[in-house]
Formats: structure tokens, sequence, C-alpha cells
């Protein structure tokens, strides 16, 4: 395991409100990572700033990846996309009216060149592009089993199927870093297992890193390595599923201290 | 690979066709000047729904300054060609026109379209506005008189190839990656752009592509009429063209086809009628858009690969 991402006192102030304060924070390769914390504790915030969403205030955000080491901050939304950090959102952002198969697809559009004139005149080059990214696109989705609905307007899907799609979406860029918000927001139990089941999946199978915010404490304490506790703003712990279970400052912020 | 070029062929051939179908009703005289007129005009406005449709239907940017860049266009050719009255002396000002309208465009629409919705289609209205009040002040252009006896240099099979090739270019863009992105922008601006979408960049293309096919059908608009004044491209003219894709379905082709000539054929046949002429023809609209407020076709697009694919399936050969 080696370090991917290296965050540095990144601090967010929106006018007189300190969302993020300091929080310093590393990725390493290949891991599955939670972002804890109450309500409010800046875990989105921190979340649009890594894949800049928004651009922090102050700090350093360094990625140490496939094109070796670059700075993040300031950098825009879609360049940060490329260079390999994905999302999903909290309150599902799919396009759509946009089928299965188009959803994926668009996520792919930064990785294949297909020259303007070239789709314009149709070539034969247009057509060989569009095949492979098809193909690419029905490959992966074949994986979380969408065969059957790659037409499908993505509005059209149950709720839980659109929460994975969004997950395929994500990783049809091809990142290296994968950010969930809060993916099991609004499921039923059986939802969340399943659920629980293919971030694992997803993890093993793709060999990236996982980031999770996540409320449900039985998903986040069965599947991540590390924990990092958020609250107002700042980083309030670290470490491995027993030892922010057994850590009291977390204990305090989440149920108050004792009478 | 082989479905697509038998679909390309079977375009090609429906596109001759329909040239040699209108060819031989007007040698037979069913299709008179009166509606060879009428046809022009179509024509016209399919090409400027089109361009339109791709800014407002398909990247989702509510523009409102369609006329500007079809003046461009049309003064470009009214200028140019009256000093070269060849058919070269139209295509130089047709391309001159299509030039002039892109760069017109990046100016315009490097700051504008940042702006989101309303805000964006009170920038382009103004920026429209500007064109036109700037074309009102110039000598070249003739001020507010406009311009007269411009050679008619562009009949109605320059107007037939121009309409597809227009609607070709814009067609193609949308069936692939690029209109895909576009849509995407469309669909959900911050999920494209995490998603790797330089979304700022694709909405510029489209609205270039719209400004680039609007000053095609300014040329013809100028060389067919013979002449232009600048109260021909105000924000009536924007908000008519804005009309037609609405009509026919916002993010429709096939359905900007049908609204420019059903609104086409409307207008013709009220002529009879004089003043009451504007008052059915808003009627006619009001009551589209109550009983179908997603225009006719709403984003419904005829495609031959689907129609293959459903005669397969019911002919019960069990292929692909």
């Amino acid at each position: 395991m080696t370090s991917l991402l290296k965050v540095d006192n990144v601090v967010k102030n929106f006018g007189g409100l300190t969302a993020v304060s300091d929080v310093s924070l590393t990725l390493n390769t290949d891991e599955l990572v939670a972002l804890i914390g109450p309500n409010g504790a800046g875990k989105t915030t921190l979340f649009n700033i890594l894949t800049g969403v928004i651009p922090p205030s102050s700090g350093s955000i360094v990625l140490a990846g496939r094109e070796g080491t670059v700075a993040l901050n300031g950098k825009s939304a879609h360049k940060i996309a490329r260079l390999g950090l994905s999302r999903t959102f909290q309150n599902i952002r799919l396009f759509k009216e946009l089928s299965v198969l188009d959803n994926v697809m668009i996520a792919m559009t930064s990785r294949y060149k297909e020259g303007f004139w070239s789709s314009i005149f149709r070539s034969p080059k247009f057509y060989k592009t569009e095949a492979q990214m098809k193909a690419e696109a029905i490959e992966l989705l074949k994986i979380f089993e969408f065969q059957g609905q790659l037409d499908t307007a993505a509005k059209n899907l149950p709720y839980g199927i659109q929460r994975r799609l969004e997950i395929v979406r994500a990783l049809a860029t091809k990142p290296q870093i994968l950010f969930l918000d809060e993916p099991a927001a609004g499921m039923n139990p059986d939802e969340t297992e399943d659920l629980t089941q293919l971030i694992m999946k997803v993890q093993r199978t793709f060999h990236i890193t996982v980031v999770l915010i996540e409320h449900d404490m039985s998903l986040v304490m069965k599947i991540a390595q590390r924990i990092y506790v958020l609250e107002h703003g700042s980083l309030l712990a670290e470490g491995t599923p027993e030892e922010i279970q057994q850590n009291d400052k977390v204990i305090k912020a989440y149920l108050g201290e004792e009478a | 690979m082989k479905a697509n070029i038998k679909t390309n062929i079977i375009w090609l051939i429906i596109m001759v066709a329909g040239f040699y179908l209108i060819n031989t009703l007007i040698l037979v005289g069913v299709v008179n000047a009166f509606i060879e007129n009428m046809l022009v005009t179509i024509g016209i406005n399919i090409i400027l729904a089109t361009g339109l449709n791709l800014v407002i239907g398909f990247a989702g940017q509510f523009s409102l300054g369609h006329a500007g860049f079809m003046a461009i266009g049309s003064y470009a050719t009214a200028i140019i060609t009256s000093s070269m009255e060849t058919p070269a002396g139209f295509y130089i000002a047709l391309v001159v026109g299509i030039i002039l309208s892109i760069i017109a465009a990046l100016i315009v629409g490097i700051p504008t379209l940042r702006l989101r919705g309303d805000y964006l289609a009170i920038a382009t209205m103004g920026a429209a506005e500007i064109i036109r009040i700037i074309i009102n002040n110039l000598k070249i252009t003739g001020g507010a008189s406009g311009i007269f006896n411009i050679p008619n240099l562009a009949s109605w099979p320059t107007v037939y190839v121009m309409v597809c090739i227009t609607t070709i270019i814009i067609v193609n863009f949308i069936r692939s990656r690029g209109g895909r992105a576009v849509k995407s922008v469309r669909e959900d601006e911050i999920a494209a752009e995490a998603m790797g979408i330089n979304i700022f960049r694709w909405k510029l293309l489209a609205f270039v592509i719209g400004a680039a096919t609007a000053a095609v059908a300014g040329s013809l608009h100028a060389s067919y009429l013979q002449t232009i004044g600048p109260n021909d491209f105000n924000i009536m003219e924007s908000i008519s063209i804005l009309i037609v894709v609405v009509l026919g379905g916002v993010g429709s082709i096939t359905g900007t086809f049908v609204a420019a000539a059903v609104l086409g054929v409307i207008d013709t046949i009220l002529q009879n009628f004089g003043t009451l002429r504007m008052v059915i023809y808003s009627i006619a609209l009001i009551l589209l858009m109550v009983f179908k407020p997603s225009g006719l076709l709403g984003t419904w697009e005829l495609s031959l690969q689907r129609i293959f694919k459903h005669k397969r399936k019911t002919g019960g050969v069990a292929n692909d």
C-alpha cells in the first residue's frame, strides 16, 4: 500500500462559516476508507473540495497516481475527474432522461477521442471508436447486471438500481479513487445488504481506493478498513473500525456527554 | 458496420428522391411559384430551427439570439454578392458569413454561456440586438433601409441541398460522443463535470454550430428574397424560430421538420384571411401548447435502424 492522495491542512470558509477547518488525511492505494460524522460535520463539503466542485480556501491536495504527482487544488472538476477521482452524489444525479447505456458512455467521453469532422462525416474510424466505446460500456454494465436494461431511461429505474447505476457510471471514468456520498441513504435493509456486497466487489475487482460517507454504522464497521471521523469541520479521530468504536471523543460526539 | 452503411445509403436515397419529387412537381406545374416560395421558406426555417434546437433542446442552453447570427449571414451575402454576381460569389459569401457568425458566437458565447436559463436568454437577446443595431448604423449595410436588389443566386435546389447538409451535420453531431456530452450538460451540469466532461467547451461548440447554421439560413434568405433590412432580424424573428423548435418538440429534429412544414403551410393558407391571419395563427399555437405541451413530437425521433429492428422482430427472424 502506497500513499495515493495527500490532503494537507485543507480549509473551506463560506463567508464567516468555516465548513472544513484544517483537515489533513491520506488515502492509500487499494483500500476502503469511510468518512463519518454527525450531520453538518463537513463530509460532503470535503468531498466537493476533493473532486473540484468547490475550491478550497487554503491547503494542498496532491495526487500521486498514474499521471505522476499532481496538485489538485484549483483544478476544475472535469480535469480532476480525468486524473482519476470519480464520485457519486448524495441525492442521485444521473442523466435522468438518457438511457442506461448513454449514462455510462458519457462517463467515457474524455477517454476516447473521436474527431469532430470524423463524427460529422461518419468516417470508418468514427464507427470503430463508437463500437469500442459501446462494447466497453456494455461489458462494464454486464458486471453489474444491467444487460436487460441498456435502453431504459435512467429515471425509470428503481431507486436502489439508480444508486447502482451511479456507481457504474463513476467506474466508467476509470477512477483511481471512487468517492461514494451516502450510497445507502434511503435504502431498506435488504438493499443496504446488496449495496454492501456491491461496494466490496467494486473495491476488489477494480483494485481502486474507495472513500465512503455513510451514516449506516453497521455498513461502515463491516467494510471499512480505516475510518476518519469529522466533527464541526475538523478531524476528530482516525483509525480502524475497532479503534473508532472505542474512541471516547467519537462516542461523545455521537451520543453526547454522560450526565 | 453493415447496418450503418445500409442506413446511410437509404438516407441518401430518400434525400435524392425528395429532390426529384419536388423537381417533377414543379415541371408538371403542381408546384407553382407561390408554393415554391413556401417550400423555400420552410427550408430556411428548418435550417434555423434545427440549429436552435441543438442549442436549446440538446445542449439545454436557452438562447434568444438566433436572429442575430442569421443577420450576419444575410448581410455578408448581400454585401459580397452585390459586387460579385456569380455562383462562386455566393459560395464565398456563404463561407464568409459562416466564419463571421462563428467569430460573433465565440465573442457572445464565451462570457454568456456561464449564465444559466433566463439569464442566458436575456444576455443572448441583448447580443442579437447589438448585432442588429450595429447593422442599422453602418454605411456598408445600408443603414435602416437595408439592402435591395441582391442578386438571386439561391434557387430552391440550393436551399434543398443546404437543408440536407446542415441537417446531416447536426444529426451526426448529436449521435456521436459530442452529442452525448452535450446532452449530459443539459441533464445535469454538476454530474457531467464530475464525469470528466468539459461542460463549457461543449456548450460553446453547440452554440457555435447553431450560429454557423443560422448564418447559412441567413445567406439563403438574403439571396432568395433579394431584399433585407435590419428589422427582419429583430427579437420577433428569434422568437418565431423558437416557436418552430418548441412546437415541434424541444429535443426532436424530426419534430422541427414537421413543425416548420406545418407552420409554413398554415401561414400560406392564412394569407387569404388578411388581418385575421395572426389571430388564427396565435390561436393555433395556443391550442397546440395547451393540448400538447411537449410539442408535436415530444422527443420522438425518426430512426431507420429502429424501423429495421422492428421489421426483423415482427418478421420473426431471430438474429442479432
